[in-house]
């Protein structure tokens, strides 16, 4: 099943319907979790359902909004949660074996500034584990179904909002997997600028690239929460201010004029046809409107991935080091000596994808080979930034397809050919630049391709306008075509 | 015969003495039930991040201009990594690549035996937590109280010689550390702490012998011996032929020997990066020059301060300004019983020795800072007579009781109540008759045993004037 974009309420829309007083909140959420759990046996988008949370939430933000009392427009709009963000009081699994059963103190920042703004958790969104993949095949509780076709995978945010049981969801974003989730499903999906959205309660995975984003059916929900979670939190030094998104201005955005820049080796890259049509199409359709695309050449691209690569184990195998047995979460048994206690409880409880990265992550960073491969990456990923911000002097936005293939079916997959998927993506984690996917394309099958759209540092305002005016001159409702 | 010298260089942990610990809020007060001075971040939960408490950061340049480092300007922090259940992150937040501070040096020795010991390197690190063993569960806690008490390690180069240049080091290094408040620098609590590199070389050559390390010592008596220690068994392989091995050694004090830990071989790879969880240090001309006028008075002014401005003599001058804590019950006492030499004499004479009966550092004394004083100025109001304070002092040294109220509720404050003194009087002269008439017949020494009875009977409270004028009248009038 797949219900098409113009049949799901925006949240801004569920919202203003309990501002309202024409629906109640506390019937919407019993339906949404029942349409959730009806979904579940086939979708498995969830991990953990606060269902009696979300009620007891209901019945609080109503109060709320009868008592006039300061909301957000999203006040009581249900909203699902990515694992990898911690909920106080309520399971939060990373989508690890090694924290199945672990229930945090505090809440994430992004997390609680939803409910501060009286949106309702509904429950925790599947994950890779610790964040690592995209697509949920690295999650211990197994991977989540792909909307349109049963045999695949997609990332849980993506897919729970595709498929119509939410309406949107907030998701992280490391390598890419924020976008690619989006793209896979056709929904929109928004990683903002390295710094916007406060880490704090984020499992960190690779703590220089890791960002917490919208993903919704609708750019302007996406903006819409983005304003929601972001801005400077003192817990989080690396996060920043940064100005609120005026949606009231988007409906003039034009996009006549428009200077789109694309990197030619994303041109030459292995690409799935009908992704590489797809994309075709889309800078055809945003010409028509008169917007002028242009290629050049951005150094290091071809060394994204590895740089990515070595930066994301090295930093990984560190964040992952406190997952020992010793304080919280899974011990393995039969331990009986300390350094048992280490080596079985991580070789267990840890997924074999998880324990290559760390391992990689480890030989990166050892002295013998800190400068061949950790110094290296760094000057990549400088040389990768260096490159961004002299292309955003000529152009507007940077674009590009979104993931280099359509959904994979869920099979065996491998470590190495998972880090390609990230080609597209992993530029923009790199130079910690925000990106947009917005849906640009669905085969026959019912499978969606994105069009990533990169802006420079804190241009989260541009691409949501570049994004809602392509959405609008309907570059994202196309099926079939892809064949020019 | 070969003269051998020991080449010796120190690495000390010194725990600051911040209100909050570096990355998070918890107090860093020592002690506490285990775990409760813990929270989400300093426990290593997953998702925390640490945030920089600024006052480490001023503490430590404030180290570092005392013992005349220059200042890194852009410093960043480095993770540490490596497993141990005491360190919950599994990492230390530590300074490999751009410490604080930099360049530094300590003058030690006298006259002409003065030297300048060079500082390599001075870091901000965070502290790690504690292993404790459970007797009664055999099994072994961690308690991380501990756990991101800020830390700097101060590395000298490798210029000590011997063992008295090592102290007298450390002895400095405490002293200024005190002045400048940054640290109390006990070493009983662990919040000062070296390890030692030693290794020995044939006199006149330049090249380093193999190094071994002591780490850990926590008291300058056992790193005075280790040194000597290690010395003596680096020169007797090597003299008989034997190779030093590069390792890590642990010192036990009561056996007086150390023992092989780990050798260069498994020593660990710490994989260190640059920590991304904390932008760069940036240090302003502005914010180093607030510091260094936030220094006090450090010891050789004040020293020569107490000797020209409070007339007090070279030897006291001396000792008080030997230690911080000295030097604050000092200046508090005096403030209080307004007399500087007053207040230096009881010190030297009275504190001094309580300290030295119970072997208690002057850091580590549990005594409030306006006790002494107070005692004092009972004594010069008359209130209580001299050797009551002296009573009082001991008897309350080590509590917090109030000496006010003490000498109030134990009924100690002198007696002038004439009657009563009187009273004592006759009966001293009534049961003395042998003294009373030595006296009559000209021995003053009878005067003070008379004076002393009645005193006895006043039970050491008469106000020894009172006593005597009134001895003295009574006796006259037998003449
Ligand atoms: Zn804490």
């Amino acid at each position: 099943m797949s219900i098409s974009r113009q049949n799901v309420e925006t949240a801004r829309k569920t919202g203003q319907e309990f501002r309202s007083g024409a629906v109640p909140i506390s019937e919407h959420i019993e339906k949404t979790i029942s349409g959730i759990q009806k979904e579940e046996p086939r979708n498995h988008c969830f991990v953990t359902l606060f269902e009696e949370q979300a009620h007891k939430a209901a019945i609080r933000v109503a109060q709320k909004l009868r008592s006039k009392e300061d909301c957000s427009l999203l006040a009581g709009v249900p909203v699902g949660v990515d694992d990898t963000m911690m909920t106080r009081g309520r399971r939060t699994t990373c989508g690890s074996g090694t924290l199945e059963h672990f229930i945090p103190t505090f809440s994430a920042t992004a997390v609680q500034k939803l409910e501060d703004a009286g949106m309702i958790i509904v429950g925790k969104l599947n994950t890779d584990e610790f964040s690592m993949g995209s697509l949920t095949q690295t999650s211990f509780f197994g991977p989540t179904s792909h909307p349109a076709d049963e045999t695949r995978v997609a990332g849980a945010a993506a897919a729970a909002v595709a498929s119509g049981v939410i309406s949107c969801a907030l998701a992280s974003d490391t390598g890419g997997a924020l976008r690619q989730a989006s793209a896979g499903c056709g929904v929109c999906g928004i990683r903002p600028t390295y710094g916007a959205v406060s880490r704090l309660g984020l499992a960190a995975f690779a703590s220089s690239m890791d960002q917490i984003g919208p993903i919704a059916s609708d750019i302007r929900d996406c903006a819409e929460i983005l304003n929601i979670i972001s801005g400077k939190d003192p817990c989080d030094s690396t996060s920043v201010e940064i100005d609120k998104i005026d949606l009231s201005r988007i409906d003039s955005f034009s996009l006549s004029g428009l200077r789109i820049g694309i990197p030619s080796v994303f041109f030459e890259s292995d690409t799935d046809p009908f992704v590489k049509a797809s994309f075709h199409e889309a800078l055809d359709a945003l010409r028509s409107e008169g917007a002028v695309t242009e290629t050049f050449s951005l150094k290091g691209l071809d060394q994204a991935v590895a740089a990515y690569a070595v930066i994301s184990c090295a930093e990984a195998s560190a964040n992952l080091s406190r997952i020992d047995g010793i304080k919280y979460g899974f011990r393995a048994p039969e331990a009986k000596t300390l350094s048992e206690v280490y080596e079985r409880t991580r070789s267990v409880g840890f997924g074999s994808d998880a324990q290559k990265r760390i391992m990689l992550g480890n030989y990166f960073l050892s002295a013998e080979r800190y400068e061949e491969y950790y110094l290296r990456a760094l000057r990549v990923k400088a040389l990768i930034a260096k490159g961004f911000a002299s292309a955003f002097r000529r152009y507007d936005v940077i674009l590009s397809p979104v993931s280099p293939s359509l959904a994979p079916k869920k099979e065996p997959y491998d470590t190495l050919s998972m880090f390609e998927e990230d080609f597209f993506t992993v530029p923009a984690s790199l130079a910690g630049l925000p990106a947009a996917s917005v849906p640009c394309g669905k085969n026959p099958d019912g499978l969606s391709v994105g069009l990533q759209m990169i802006g420079p540092h804190f241009s989260e305002a541009k691409i949501v306008g570049a994004a809602d005016a392509f959405l609008r001159i309907g570059g994202g409702q196309k099926t079939q075509g892809g064949q020019k | 015969m070969i003269e051998y010298e020991a080449v010796i260089g120190l690495e000390v942990h010194v725990e600051l003495s911040t209100e909050s610990k570096i990355f998070c809020a918890c107090p860093t007060a020592f002690g506490g039930a285990p775990n409760t001075h813990v929270c989400a971040i300093c426990s290593g939960m997953p998702g925390t991040l640490p945030a920089l408490n600024r006052e480490v950061l001023r503490y430590a340049i404030r180290a570092g201009l005392a013992t005349n480092c220059e200042i890194t300007r852009d410093g960043k922090f480095d993770r540490k990594n490596y497993f141990y259940p005491d360190l919950p992150k599994a990492y230390q937040i530590s300074q490999l690549y751009l410490p604080v501070c930099r360049n530094g040096r300590i003058e030690i020795g006298e006259g002409k035996n003065k030297k300048t010991i060079g500082i390599h390197e001075m870091h901000i690190e965070e502290d790690a937590g504690k292993l404790v063993h459970d007797p009664e569960g055999n099994c072994t806690l961690v308690d991380y109280n501990r756990c991101g008490i800020p830390l700097i390690e101060i590395v000298s180069k490798p210029d000590f010689r011997s063992a008295d240049e090592v102290t007298d080091y450390l002895e400095r290094l405490k002293t200024t550390l005190q002045y400048i408040g940054v640290s109390d620098c006990k070493m009983q609590e662990g919040s000062m702490r070296a390890d030692i590199n030693l290794s020995v070389r044939p006199v006149g050559r330049e090249e380093l012998g193999t190094r071994t390390e002591m780490k850990n010592m926590a008291s300058l008596k056992a790193i005075s011996r280790a040194i000597e220690a290690e010395t003596k068994r680096q020169i007797s392989r090597i003299s008989a032929g034997k190779p030093i091995k590069q390792q890590t050694r642990r010192w036990d004090d009561d056996k007086g020997v150390s023992f092989s830990m780990r050798s260069k071989e498994d020593a660990h790879d710490y994989k260190y990066f640059p920590e991304p969880d904390l932008l760069p240090l940036r240090v302003s001309d502005g914010m180093i020059e607030e510091i260094r006028r936030e220094i006090p008075e450090l010891r050789e002014a004040r020293r020569a301060r107490y000797i020209k401005e409070l007339g007090l003599p070279e030897y006291d001058a001396d000792i008080l300004t030997s230690s911080f804590p000295l030097v604050r019950i000092f200046e508090r006492t005096a403030g209080i019983c307004g007399n500087a030499k007053e207040a230096s004499n009881w010190i030297m004479t009275d504190l001094l020795k309580l300290l030295k009966d119970e072997q208690v550092a002057p850091e580590d004394m549990h005594f409030p800072e306006d006790s002494l004083g107070k005692i004092i100025r009972m004594t010069s109001e008359g209130v209580i007579n001299r050797s009551v304070g002296r009573r009082v002092l001991t008897e309350l040294f080590g509590s917090d009781t109030d000496p006010i109220t003490y000498v109030k509720d134990n009924g100690l404050a002198m007696v002038s109540d004439q009657s009563v003194i009187e009273t004592a009087v006759d009966r001293a002269i009534r049961e003395n008759e042998k003294a009373v008439a030595d006296y009559l017949c000209g021995n003053p020494k009878s005067l003070q045993f008379l004076i002393g009875q009645a005193m006895r009977h006043l039970r050491g409270k008469g106000d020894p004037q009172s006593v005597q004028k009134i001895l003295f009248e009574h006796l006259e009038k037998r003449r």
